[in-house]
């Protein structure tokens, strides 16, 4: 028989211990004119595999990681569903239709505008007091097409795996709080505009949960800011989010009571505006996933 | 379970991941998460890193999941050559950042009383240090075959090299650890005794 080179018998004996088949003494057995030569390879080896077999990942670690994990995914999939819904043509029929619903929005407010100039002049020349209950939907308008535009952008970036800048998602913010503070009542807004504004949230939300997940620091922190802000004014406005699988594990506590959420690990940094969940950069998916050997 | 219900059984998780079933997605990160971090810390030496590139791995994992293909390596070959190209990113920072690479003071090893950890601490510096001075594919070999408990034919699919090649890796870089883990023992085991 063939003389069994070293690097295979020694490939056999470790392949055996590690997978639990043999112990080294059995194996050593098998090969009695190779042990004095086998045995302290071997002993090194298992010295070696033994040491990196101890050093497992701190559990609070692997469950912070896991949680990341998986709210990443949930968001992913949610985003993809939302996209996928719909085929090309009805995107384009989707994004005209909203577009005609802007600009059906910026005649009436420029209507009201005209309308508003008009009332002025008229009440100045006769010296009359103004008429209450103006409509909301006018101041609202441009602000909606710069939270949708800041949104769509943002979507692009984020999709193309290309890097957001925190200042993108603090815009958005301003944005979001200057609409709300500008809608006054929602229960006073028209069911078309109201619906519009309903989606605009919705899709926010979606979106910062994305950035907040899959970009590196100081943009998830920041969009979890955002989140944070998005969610107060869904509340205020009595708005249901889109129910997602988990909820990320460091997303901050905007009920404004000022407690930690009790099921958050000892060791998930802190929500508070100067931390971020995760120091390293995130590079984009193209870059060196490993695709191919 | 036969090696073939295992591959068959890992065949289904990772089908199911692909498609967003969270359940899968979780099995699969209880499966090699750790496997993951080991394999880093043994390329890495230090804690913090083998925590955050672990993290980061699997990050990678679902950006490029949908892209995974059988035909071409088993998804475990396919995983490490993501950890692999996330330890590479991580050296090429650290060279631009001029920091060098070190063994983490604090190595958390869970279950582990002061002694042992002590004793672990050193035994992983030993091999580390040892480990630094092989050649790269050597290093590599050793990572993935006793850290991240990869098998020859995986090791193989995730090198792009033969099994039989593997094997002589394997073979040249435990002869040079035993030489060299055999000069470092007596003084590191003489500081150890000292230091407590």
């Amino acid at each position: 028989m063939k003389a069994r080179r070293l690097d295979e018998v020694l490939d056999d004996c470790l392949s055996a211990y590690l997978e639990g088949r043999r112990s080294i003494e059995e194996s050593l057995s098998l090969y009695p004119s190779l042990r004095h030569e086998l045995e302290p390879l071997l002993r090194t080896a298992v010295e070696v595999a033994d040491t990196f077999g101890e050093s497992s990942p701190p559990d609070h670690v692997e469950e912070r990681g896991r949680q990341e994990f998986l709210t990443s995914a949930s968001v992913r999939q949610r985003a993809k569903l939302v996209t996928s819904d719909l085929t090309f043509p009805q995107r384009v029929s989707e994004f005209a239709r909203r577009r005609r619903w802007l600009l059906m929005v910026v005649a009436f407010a420029v209507g009201l505008a005209v309308a508003g100039t008009v009332a002025a002049k008229l009440e100045t020349s006769s010296g009359g007091t103004s008429p209450e209950g103006a409509s909301v939907a006018s101041p609202i308008t441009p602000v909606v097409g710069n939270l949708r535009s800041a949104q769509q952008q943002l979507w692009r970036r984020a999709n193309q795996g290309v890097d957001v800048s925190p200042e993108m998602i603090r815009a958005l913010s301003r944005t979001t709080s200057a609409l709300d503070s500008q809608t006054g009542r929602f229960a006073d807004i028209d069911d078309q505009a109201r619906v519009e504004l309903e989606r605009t949230i919705a899709d926010q939300y979606l979106l910062l949960h994305l950035i907040a997940n899959t970009q590196p620091a100081p943009t998830a922190p920041e969009a979890r800011r955002a989140l944070a802000v998005t969610q107060q004014v869904a509340r205020s406005w009595g708005i249901d989010l889109p129910q997602l699988a988990s909820a990320p594990a460091s997303l901050p506590d905007s009920s404004g009571d000022g407690r930690e959420p009790t099921e958050r690990s000892p060791m998930t940094p802190s929500p508070s505006p100067e931390t971020g969940t995760s120091p390293t950069e995130m590079p984009s998916p193209e870059a060196d996933t490993g695709t191919s050997p | 379970m036969s090696p073939n219900g295992h591959a068959q059984g890992e065949r289904l998780m990772v089908d199911a991941a692909r498609a967003g079933d969270a359940s899968a997605l979780s099995e699969l990160y209880t499966l090699y998460f750790p496997r993951v971090y080991r394999y880093i810390l043994a390329r890495t030496g230090n804690t913090y890193d083998a925590e955050d590139l672990a993290e980061e791995v699997f990050m990678r994992v679902l950006e490029a999941i949908e892209r995974f293909q059988w035909r071409e390596a088993p998804f475990s070959a396919w995983l490490f050559r993501i950890a692999h190209n996330a330890v590479i990113s991580q050296r090429r920072k650290e060279t631009a950042r001029g920091r060098s690479s070190q063994l983490s003071e604090g190595l958390a090893v869970n279950s582990q009383g002061p002694d042992e950890l002590v004793e672990n601490r050193l035994a992983l510096s030993d091999i580390r240090e040892a480990a630094e001075k092989l050649p790269e594919a050597q290093r590599q070999v050793i990572a993935l075959r006793f850290a991240a408990g990869l098998s020859v034919a995986e090791t193989a699919r995730t090198m792009g090299k033969g099994e039989g090649n593997v094997k002589v890796i394997q073979h040249k870089a435990i002869v040079k650890l035993r030489e060299m883990m055999g000069q470092a023992r007596p003084a590191r085991l003489y500081e150890s005794e000292t230091a407590r």
